[in-house]
């Protein structure tokens, strides 16, 4: 069975690289919010294995989903993944403290993606076990 | 193997095209605002340093790292801009605005088969970085420059 993972980034070119390098091995099903509540929606009405999301976006922001996934319970068990341009130290330590799992640079590669996920994700089996 | 960036090379392209020219219509409201003698609004530089910013975050995913080397040395330049470290000047606006320049993006965007730009507009493009790497390092905007904010 397929993990279920979420992208939320404004721009539409990340998001089509992040379902493209992922869904390729068919391994995750990637759904899109284009905007912060395009997420909420989508968050509140399904259960996601991991959840990547942009930091800057222009309505509501990366830490602020990561607020709501915090005490949203159907998004307990998702892993979180928070992407920016720069990964600034304010930043990380908010998204540490909102239940960041990991951080990834812009631009990042397609390896270095697919890695990420696969280790969180098997992380989230064997703890689940 | 294949590289999945290829099937999505075109979201690529259509979102660096809508940035690029973004970007041309708000530094062409920059160079008049300053050629009329306006104050210049903060968020003109904001809108510009966010079009620049997000042309060199997906510029680099897509491979494309001559474009992201232009955009990286133009949003070191308009973040000098925005903390008021430099200011808007002529000197600046003959570097950043030309038309030019907008030309040579949109001629490296067009050859979408493959990121390398070939070696007319490579060069084209490190002179255009190493322009905009000198203006930073000298620090002004050029005669007669006015503060951002």
């Amino acid at each position: 069975m397929a993990f279920h993972a979420l992208i939320v980034d404004d721009s539409s070119a990340v998001r089509a690289f992040v379902r493209a390098s992922l869904e390729e091995r068919g391994f995750v099903l990637v759904e899109e919010a284009e905007t912060g509540f395009e997420a909420l929606r989508l968050l509140a009405s399904n259960a996601f294995d991991i959840v990547i999301v942009d930091v800057n976006m222009p309505d509501i922001n990366g830490l602020e989903l990561l607020a709501f996934m915090r005490k949203s319970p159907r998004q307990q068990a998702a892993r979180r993944i928070l992407i920016s341009t720069e990964v600034g130290k304010v930043d990380t330590q908010r998204g540490l403290e909102l239940g960041a799992d990991a951080f990834l640079r812009k631009p990042f590669e397609v390896e270095e993606l697919r890695t990420l996920v696969r280790d969180l994700l098997s992380g989230a089996e064997e703890a689940s076990r | 193997m294949s590289d999945p960036r290829d099937n999505v090379q075109q979201e690529f392209l259509a979102e660096a095209q809508e940035l690029v020219e973004a970007l041309s219509r708000d530094l062409l409201l920059l160079d008049e605002a300053f050629h009329r003698g306006d104050r210049i609004e903060p968020t003109l530089i904001n809108e510009i340093f966010r079009s620049v910013h997000t042309l060199k975050g997906i510029a680099g995913m897509f491979g494309y790292q001559h474009v992201g080397a232009v955009a990286h040395a133009l949003e070191d330049l308009l973040d000098d801009l925005r903390l008021g470290r430099t200011s808007v000047g002529q000197q600046l606006l003959d570097v950043v605005v030309p038309a030019a320049h907008v030309d040579v993006a949109r001629g490296v965007l067009r050859k979408a088969s493959r990121p390398a730009p070939g070696v007319e507009l490579e060069q084209i493009l490190a002179r255009i970085v190493e322009d905009l790497d000198e203006l930073g390092e000298s620090g002004v905007g050029g005669e007669h420059g006015q503060p951002s904010a």
